[in-house]
């Protein structure tokens, strides 16, 4: 049974209202480029230029290694200057190819365009395959392993992710509100693959625009539905999407898959379909810099690769001393502590804060209110998983279903003591969800990330 | 100060946080601390102390601000020779102390309130480890106290123009109470406890602020008045259910008391439980027990003992996890 929400959950401030109505612009870079051989799950992928090598745009500059990896391609033409490590944005420093962009942009040779009709699934996943197209909801699954399910006929539910419950972020919004027929498309090529499922635009509540276009664009296709489900954080949360459009619920040991459902987002299905449709590689992505220290909030089409620092500066900088810069939204980023990182296919924003939003908050003990366990979205104790922790009795950690704890957030973001739950129990989980004894079922998990 | 409002195009080299910037998402919290939720309960008890202290006098006053005082001088001295810093800071030292002085009969002596509010922290509070780990309310406990050292002046609610005796021994006695008296407040009853309007604007105060949740008070009222039907000798009676409700301090405690976050427990299914336990009890002991202003101290406290175990034994199922024999099972990992 369909709920259109979930229990539990929370509702920060969204400062979406800042970038929302501002019109994508695109952006070419113009200075180096850099491309992480690994910006997905999996692995790392395999360079197939040297350094000195001439690259195009379009260009396959790493070749994925294996199934589970993802291939890279050059956003821009120029020479490769070196392969080695650099600083990305997650503070550690991978191996990277370095590109010099020549400014001039020149592109591979694209075959011809296809069309929906002559589509088959082979050739949708070695399209998506070969475009190097990941999921950029955040989780970074490259887009072919979706696809390429065993049966394909149990899949009955094929989600498109509109919901961005992340606070501050517009891109997909943007993404809707501008290209609505790539998205429909991008699910329509999913849905050639699985034959049996219906598809389902899933839109928040706050997005009635998008609602209302996305039903005039579908109104006469009979497998797609939009639905509208309730603004909350953490709303767009695989499981709690997956609940609120469908009642199926899965626990942490589970894909989507077993339940008949396949998730994909907004930027992923637009990937898709250009994969898919003009054989064009994932060389863009739509990228919120916004925040209240950022002078001009707004969106950017950006080529993956360029770095933030030129991002930064192209978007026109900070109004004011930003007290923290983050590589993703609020909730679920990750602290920049140099700009000089590249764009990679999972940034979705760039957010600069000010300090009364993020401002310096110290622990103090837990007062048993309660306000976690009513957060939690996947309905744990996060202040009795926190004593469990506290007492190093791993027992009663896997007792209380530590291990189902998706780090969503919630937990911390409500606790009026500022604890740091939410961090500290899914680090715990991620240790223990490592010692394949431990872990059970939720291995199984692991093997895909 | 220098705050550039205008545009710098121009970016730092570095980046450079402040010290003690964190590193730990998510970045963004709630807007409001411990400290904020304890200051709105004091501003709750503050209104409804009011009430009482216009009643009573400034006796009255007097005790509040006694019982507040030595709460938190008892809490400071503690954590100080504990070596626990101060403690103080969150208000909830205050909040007790205020709390045991709206449960004190108005015309008790003072040193009443400064050893009920002493002892109720010491021993119901600081003992324990301090805010959150207590399993017994402080207040309750300072009460309590002061019960078992002086009963029968703990008994005695008379002030001013007020009798002795309170409309809830009146009604067990057999007399008839004035409906209107009761619920304006007009009675012999302890210094916070007897406005029950008061109470419950305070009490819808704190629910639509989010202090305290509707899931204990209203599991409460329910098993109390359906024991009073059954077991009360009265029927549906409005009369009596209204003085059994309103009187012996029932719904201060429930709605103020029960709703303590330490010593109530978190999950849902338990506080439905804990409301019930509470609701029973007080109704057992007033009852069967021939108790009737102190019914409430007795069953909160014991109810309290119960938090921990209900928490214990009523965690949610972790979201998707399957009961034996759904429909869809976890398939077995493949190799
Ligand atoms: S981080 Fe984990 S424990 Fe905390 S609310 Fe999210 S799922 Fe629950
Ligand atoms: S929200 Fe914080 S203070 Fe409240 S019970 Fe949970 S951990 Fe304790």
């Amino acid at each position: 049974m369909p709920h259109s929400t979930f229990f539990g959950g929370v509702h920060p401030f969204d400062g979406k209202d800042m970038s929302k109505e501002k019109p994508i612009k695109t952006i070419f870079p113009r200075g180096d480029m850099v491309y992480p051989l690994k910006q997905h799950i999996g692995a790392p992928a395999v360079p197939i230029v040297k350094p000195g090598d001439p690259v195009l745009t379009g260009q396959m500059i790493a070749r994925a290694d294996g199934d589970l990896s993802a291939s890279v391609h050059a956003t821009v033409s120029g020479t490769v200057i070196r392969i080695g490590p650099h600083l990305v944005a997650d503070g550690t420093e991978q191996e990277c190819i370095v590109i010099h962009n020549d400014g001039r942009y020149h592109e591979i040779f694209y075959p011809q365009t296809r069309s929906l009709d002559q589509l088959n699934a082979a050739t949708i996943i070695e399209s998506v395959r070969d475009a190097g197209v990941v999921g950029m909801g955040g989780a970074g699954l490259p887009a072919h392993i979706k696809l390429e399910t065993e049966n394909p006929r149990r899949i009955d539910y094929c989600i498109a992710n509109c919901v961005e419950c992340e606070p501050y972020l517009t891109s997909d919004y943007r993404r809707m509100v501008e290209n609505p027929a790539k998205v429909i498309n991008g699910l329509r090529i999913e849905m050639k693959i699985f034959s049996r499922a219906r598809g389902i635009l899933a839109v928040d509540e706050r997005c009635g625009d998008v609602s209302r276009l996305f039903r005039d664009l579908t109104r006469d296709d009979p497998r797609i539905y939009v639905r509208s489900l309730r603004s909350k954080y953490p709303q767009g949360a695989e499981r709690q999407l997956i609940y609120a459009l469908t009642g199926r619920t899965l626990n942490a040991t589970m894909l989507p898959a077993d339940i008949g459902c396949t998730v994909s987002n907004v930027d992923t299905l637009v990937a898709i379909n250009q994969a898919v449709m003009v054989h064009e590689p994932l060389l863009t992505r739509i990228v919120t810099v916004s925040g209240d220290a950022a002078a001009e909030p707004r969106n950017f089409r950006v080529r993956i690769g360029m770095s933030i620092r030129e991002l930064l500066e192209r978007a026109g900088g900070f109004s004011q001393q930003p007290a923290l810069i983050l590589d993703g939204g609020p909730m679920t980023g990750t602290r920049i502590d140099s700009l000089d990182v590249p764009v990679t296919k999972l940034t979705s924003a760039i957010v600069a804060l000010r300090k009364d939003r993020c401002g310096g908050y110290h622990e103090t003990p837990c007062t048993r209110c309660g306000r976690c366990v009513r957060a939690c979205p996947n309905h744990l104790v996060p202040m009795q998983l926190y004593d469990d922790l506290l007492k190093k009795r791993d027992d009663l950690f896997l007792r209380h279903g530590g291990l189902e704890c998706s780090g969503c957030g919630c937990c911390s973001y409500a606790c009026p003591s500022r604890m740091q739950l939410s961090y500290r129990i899914y680090s715990r989980r991620t240790a223990l969800i490592r010692d394949p004894e431990r872990a059970g079922l939720y291995a199984r998990r692991l093997s895909t990330q | 100060m220098t705050s550039t409002q205008e545009l710098t195009t121009q970016l730092p080299d570095r980046v450079e946080y402040r010290p003690g910037t964190s590193r730990i998402r998510p970045f963004m919290r709630t807007s409001y601390g411990t400290d904020s939720i304890m200051g709105m309960m004091m501003t709750a008890l503050i209104v409804i102390g009011g009430g009482g202290i216009f009643r009573y006098g400034p006796h009255a006053l007097l005790l509040c601000l006694v019982s507040t005082v030595s709460a938190v001088a008892a809490e400071a001295a503690y954590s100080a020779a504990a070596g626990r810093g101060l403690t103080i800071r969150d208000y909830s030292a205050a909040v007790s102390g205020l709390m045991l002085g709206l449960i004190l009969p108005p015309a008790v002596p003072v040193y009443f309130a400064a050893i009920g509010a002493a002892g109720g922290i010491i021993l119901g509070k600081c003992l324990f480890g301090g805010i959150g780990r207590n399993l017994i309310n402080p207040a309750m406990t300072g009460k309590l106290i002061l019960i078992s050292l002086f009963r029968n002046a703990m008994g005695d609610f008379s002030s001013g123009n007020f009798g002795p005796i309170s409309p809830l021994m009146q009604l067990t006695m057999g007399n008839s109470v004035s409906t209107r008296d009761v619920l304006t407040g007009n009675v012999s009853a302890c210094i916070g406890t007897g406005s029950i309007l008061l109470i419950l604007a305070a009490s819808v105060f704190l629910l639509l602020s989010g202090v305290i949740t509707l899931t204990i008070p209203l599991s409460g009222l329910v098993s109390f008045t359906a024991m009073m039907i059954l077991f009360g000798h009265h029927g549906w009676r409005p009369g009596f259910l209204m003085v059994e409700l309103c009187g012996g301090s029932f719904l201060f405690t429930l709605f103020l008391m029960a709703t303590d976050y330490s010593t109530s427990p978190v999950t849902g299914a338990g506080q439905v439980l804990y409301g019930v336990i509470f609701g029973i009890l007080t109704a057992v002991l007033r009852l069967f027990f021939g108790r009737t202003e102190h019914a409430v101290v007795i069953s909160l406290l014991l109810t309290n003992l119960t938090a921990r175990f209900l928490d214990q034994h009523t965690m949610p199922r972790p979201f998707g996890q399957r009961r034996p024999g759904s429909r869809f099972t976890v398939p077995h990992p493949g190799k």
